[in-house]
C-alpha cells in the first residue's frame, strides 16, 4: 500500500468515526425526544428537555461535520449517496429543522406549547427512521447509481427493520442518557425503557442480520465464505456481550455505567457494519480508495484535522463538564433515589405515570 | 432537464436566503453581546448586564434558527448538486470542513456557556464565553464567502480532463480576487443589520416607556455603530463594484442595464430592461455618471451584455432591479444614521417619536439589503455555478421534477411555519423586554423572591434619583 492509500484510509475512518460520533451523540439527544412522549408530567419534560440544552447543537454538528469529511475525503461518493438517497435525506433534514426549532420554541411557552413538545418528538422519530431508512438502502446497495433506488420489496422490508431498529437504539441512548442526567422517577423510566429500547433494538439488528444474504451477496460472503478469518467474529462476539452487560447494566448504582455500555455496544455494531462493506464507501460501486479525494486536498485537510480537531474534542468535553451532573426540578426538595436501586426489578412504588 | 435545474436552482434559492438571514443576525447580535458583557465587567452597571441577558436571549433564539437551516445546505449540496460536488468537492471540500472545525464547533461548545453558564462558571469565563461566540460568527463568514468568491472569481486550479477543479494554490483559492471585498461588504452588511435591530428594539423600549434607561444606552451604541458603518459601507460596496467590472464584467453590465459596450456612459437610475429586445425603456439616466461611479473617471469605457451570447447572460431584469432595491435600502439606513446624529446634537434623540417609529419600520432593513444584494451576486453569476468555467446545468443532480417539486414545497412550509413562529416569539420577548428576569432565585416551587437587583430593575427611577 503507498502512502495515498494510507491516507484514504485515515480519511475512510475518520468520516466514519465522524458519523459514529453523531449518531452517539444527537443518538441521546433524539432518543430524548423520542422518549418524550412517554412522559406525561410537564415537570418531568422540562427535565427531560433541559438536560440537553447546552449540548444539542454542538451534537448536531457532528453530522455537519461528518457530511464535510465525507466530501472532503470522497467527493465522488458524497455526491453519488447524498443525490440517490434524495427522498429520505431531505425528510430527515426536515425533520430535524423542525425537531431543533421546536426545542428552542418550547422553552419560550405560549399556548403552543404542547403542540411543539409534539413536534420535537415527531422530529426526532421521523429523523431516525430516516436515518436507519438510508442505511438499509446504502447496506442493500441502492444508494449506487444517482437517483436510482431498487425498490424490491425485500429491500423495502430490510430498510424498515433498519429505520424501526435505529430509533429503538436512539431511544436506548436516551435511556442511558437520562440515567445519567437525570434522577427520580425520569431515572426509573430510563431503567425500565431501556430494557425494552434494548431488545427492540437487538430484534431488528437481528431481522437485519438474517435478511442480508438476501439483499446483498457481498455481505454474505464476507461473514460466511472460507476465507473470513475467525478473529472477524470477535467483533459480532463484542457486540452481543456488550449488549449483554447493558442488560446487566440497567439498573446499575453506577449511573454512567448502562451509556458506557451503550456506547460500547454503538461502537461494536458500527465496526461489524463497517467491516460487512469494506472497502466499498458507496457499497458495491466505489471502494474508498477508488474515489478518494486529490492528494492535495487531503493533505490541505489533515493539517486542520490533526490540529484543530483535538482541540475541538478538549473544549467539547469541557464543555460536558461545566454541565456536568443531574438537572431535576426536585432540586429544593428532598432527593429522591429509589429504593430499589441496584436491583434489576422495579416492582417497587413509583410516581411514574406512563401515557 | 430545464425544469430540473430550474426547480433545483429555486430550492437552493429558498433555503440558502432562508438560512443567510440568522447568520447575518446572529454575527452583528453576538458582537453586541460580547460588547455588553464586556462593558458590565468593567463598569459593572447593572443595566449593561441586563441588556446583555435581554439580547443573549434575543440571540439564542436566531442562532438556533441558523443551526438547524445550516445543516440543510450541508446536505443539500450533494442531494441537489452532485455535478457540482464533484467537480468543485476537492476545492470547496476542504473549505467546508475548515468552517466546521474553527467555526461551527467553536459557536455550538461555547454557546452552552454563554447562555446558560452563568452561575456555574466565573464572569471571566462567561465573557470569554460570549466572545469566541462571536469570533465564531466572524470565522464562519470567512470560510463561507472564501468558498463562495472561488465561486464567483475562480483562481489557484486547473481544470483536469475528468472535469474536476484540481487545486495547485490554496493560498489563491482562499484569498481569490473577489474575495477581500465581498468579506468586507458581507460583515459590513451584517453589522449593519446587528445595529438596524438593536435600534429597532430600543426604540420599541422607549416608545413603551418601560425600560428606557436600557433603551437609551443600548440605542445610543446602535446609531453611533450605523454612523460609523453606514458611509463605510459606500466605500467597500464602490470597491466591490470595480472589482466586478474587472472580473465578472457581463454581471456587471446586467447590474447597470447596459446593452452596448461604451464610453463615457450613463447612470441607469431606473428603467425597465427588455432582454428580447436587448435594450432598455422607461429609462432615467444621469449622464456621465455610469463612468464616473464605475471607473472613476469622467470617461471610461464599460462593457456591455451584447459582447457576450444571449445564452451566457445572466437575468437582466432579476439582477438590474435587486440592485436598485439593496442600494435604496443603503441609502435609507445611510439617511437614518445621518438623522439619528442630527438629533443627537440637538439633544432629541431620546424625545423625537417619529423617528423612533422611523427606526421600528426599519429594523429588518438590513435583511432586505442582504438578501437583494445576494441576488445580485447570485443571479448575476448564471449562467455558470463556477463562473466561466462549470455551467449550473451541468452541476444538477437529476432526482426527478416530482421529488424536487415535493421538497421544494415541504420546504418552503417548513421555513413558513417556523418564519411565524419566530416572528411571534421574538416580538413577544422584544416587548417584554429586559427587566423581565426569567431566572428568579427559587426559594420553592411556585414562590420567587426578587433578588436585590431586579428590585432596583424595576424601578427604573432608583438608579437616576441616586445618580
Amino acid at each position: 500500500m503507498t502512502i495515498d492509500h494510507w491516507i484514504s484510509l485515515a480519511f475512510a475512518a475518520l468520516a466514519a468515526l465522524s458519523v459514529l460520533a453523531y449518531v452517539l451523540m444527537d443518538g441521546w439527544d433524539l432518543g430524548v425526544g423520542i422518549l418524550y412522549p412517554l412522559v406525561a408530567r410537564d415537570r418531568d419534560q422540562e427535565v427531560m428537555l433541559d438536560s440537553i440544552a447546552p449540548f444539542w447543537d454542538a451534537n448536531e454538528t457532528w453530522l455537519v461535520f461528518g457530511g464535510m469529511m465525507l466530501l472532503v475525503g470522497f467527493p465522488i461518493a458524497y455526491a453519488s449517496l447524498l443525490s440517490s438517497l434524495y427522498l429520505p435525506l431531505i425528510l430527515m433534514l426536515v425533520s430535524l429543522v423542525v425537531r431543533g426549532i421546536s426545542y428552542e420554541f418550547r422553552h419560550h411557552g405560549g399556548p403552543l406549547r404542547t403542540v411543539w413538545g409534539k413536534a420535537f418528538s415527531f422530529g426526532s422519530i421521523f429523523a431516525g427512521l430516516a436515518q436507519g431508512w438510508m442505511l438499509g438502502l446504502i447496506v442493500g446497495g441502492a444508494a449506487a447509481d444517482d437517483g436510482v433506488q431498487s425498490t424490491g420489496l425485500i429491500q423495502i422490508a430490510f430498510s424498515a427493520s433498519c429505520a424501526v431498529g435505529l430509533v429503538g437504539g436512539y431511544a436506548l441512548l436516551g435511556c442511558c442518557w437520562l440515567i445519567l442526567k437525570c434522577d427520580g422517577p425520569l431515572q426509573t423510566m430510563g431503567r425500565e425503557v431501556g430494557h425494552a429500547a434494548l431488545i427492540l433494538a437487538l430484534l431488528l439488528l437481528a431481522a437485519a442480520c438474517v435478511w442480508t444474504p438476501l439483499i446483498s451477496p457481498y455481505v454474505t460472503a464476507r461473514w460466511f465464505s472460507s476465507t473470513t478469518p475467525l478473529t472477524l467474529w470477535l467483533l459480532p462476539l463484542a457486540t452481543l456481550f456488550s449488549a449483554w452487560r447493558l442488560w446487566k447494566n440497567l439498573w446499575s448504582i453506577d449511573d454512567w455505567r448502562p451509556l458506557l455500555w451503550a456506547v460500547i455496544f454503538f461502537f461494536g455494531a458500527f465496526c461489524c457494519l463497517a467491516a460487512s462493506v469494506f472497502p466499498y464507501i458507496v457499497p458495491y460501486q466505489h471502494s474508498l480508495f477508488d474515489v478518494a479525494n486529490d492528494p492535495a486536498s487531503l493533505r490541505f485537510s489533515s493539517v486542520g484535522v490533526l490540529v484543530i480537531l483535538p482541540i475541538t474534542a478538549v473544549y467539547l468535553l469541557l464543555g460536558y463538564r461545566v454541565f456536568r451532573g443531574k438537572g431535576s426540578a426536585h432540586h429544593h426538595e428532598t432527593p429522591y433515589r429509589s429504593p430499589h436501586i441496584g436491583s434489576r426489578r422495579s416492582s417497587g412504588p413509583s410516581d411514574l405515570h406512563m401515557s | 432537464m430545464l425544469e430540473q435545474v430550474l426547480l433545483s436552482r429555486l430550492q437552493f434559492a429558498l433555503t440558502v436566503g432562508f438560512h443567510i438571514l440568522w447568520p447575518a443576525y446572529s454575527i452583528g447580535i453576538a458582537s453586541f453581546v460580547a460588547l455588553l458583557n464586556a462593558l458590565w465587567f468593567a463598569t459593572g452597571r447593572v443595566v449593561y448586564q441586563q441588556l446583555m441577558r435581554f439580547w443573549l436571549r434575543l440571540f439564542a433564539l436566531g442562532f438556533a434558527m441558523g443551526v438547524v437551516t445550516g445543516v440543510v445546505l450541508s446536505y443539500e449540496l450533494g442531494g441537489n448538486w452532485a455535478g457540482f460536488s464533484r467537480a468543485a468537492g476537492p476545492v470547496l471540500g476542504p473549505l467546508f470542513m475548515y468552517e466546521t472545525l474553527t467555526a461551527f464547533f467553536l459557536e455550538a461548545g461555547f454557546l452552552g456557556v454563554a447562555l446558560l453558564g452563568e452561575g456555574r462558571v466565573g464572569p471571566r469565563l462567561h465573557l470569554f464565553a460570549c466572545t469566541i461566540v462571536a469570533i465564531g460568527t466572524m470565522f464562519s463568514a470567512f470560510w463561507v464567502l472564501a468558498a463562495n468568491s472561488w465561486m464567483q472569481t475562480p483562481a489557484g486550479v486547473v481544470l483536469g480532463d475528468d472535469s474536476v477543479f484540481h487545486v495547485t494554490s490554496w493560498f489563491s483559492v482562499v484569498f481569490n480576487p473577489s474575495f477581500p471585498y465581498r468579506l468586507a461588504h458581507m460583515l459590513c452588511a451584517c453589522f449593519i443589520t446587528g445595529a438596524l435591530f438593536v435600534a429597532g428594539v430600543s426604540a420599541i423600549q422607549l416608545r413603551l416607556h418601560r425600560a428606557a434607561e436600557h433603551g437609551r444606552v443600548a440605542l445610543s451604541l446602535a446609531l453611533w455603530l450605523l454612523l460609523f458603518l453606514a458611509p463605510l459601507q459606500l466605500v467597500i460596496g464602490d470597491l466591490h463594484g470595480l472589482n466586478t467590472r474587472k472580473y465578472q464584467p457581463v454581471k456587471l453590465a446586467a447590474i447597470e442595464g447596459r446593452w452596448e459596450t461604451a464610453s463615457s456612459v450613463p447612470l441607469t437610475v431606473f428603467a425597465i430592461p427588455d432582454e428580447v429586445a436587448e435594450k432598455n425603456h422607461y429609462a432615467i439616466e444621469v449622464p456621465h455618471l455610469g463612468s464616473l461611479v464605475l471607473t472613476h473617471s469622467w470617461n471610461g469605457e464599460v462593457r456591455g451584455l451584447k459582447e457576450v451570447p444571449p445564452n451566457d447572460r445572466p437575468n437582466v431584469k432579476v439582477v438590474f432591479f435587486a440592485f436598485r432595491l439593496m442600494v435604496g435600502c443603503g441609502i435609507l439606513i445611510l439617511s437614518l444614521a445621518v438623522l439619528g446624529a442630527w438629533l443627537r446634537f440637538r439633544g432629541h434623540l431620546f424625545y423625537s417619536r417619529r423617528f423612533h417609529w422611523a427606526l421600528i419600520a426599519a429594523t429588518p432593513l438590513g435583511w432586505v439589503a442582504i438578501l437583494s444584494g445576494w441576488v445580485v451576486t447570485e443571479v448575476g453569476r448564471q449562467p455558470y455555478v463556477v463562473y466561466g468555467l462549470l455551467r449550473t446545468a451541468d452541476a444538477v443532480s437529476p432526482v426527478g421534477i416530482g421529488a424536487t417539486a415535493f421538497t421544494l414545497a415541504l420546504f418552503f412550509l417548513t421555513y413558513s411555519v417556523i418564519m411565524a413562529a419566530f416572528l411571534w416569539y421574538w416580538i413577544t420577548m422584544v416587548l417584554r423586554g429586559p427587566t423581565d428576569l426569567p431566572k428568579a432565585t427559587k426559594i420553592s416551587r411556585g414562590m420567587t423572591i426578587p433578588t436585590l437587583a431586579e428590585q432596583v430593575i424595576d424601578k427604573p427611577n432608583a438608579e437616576q434619583s441616586r445618580a
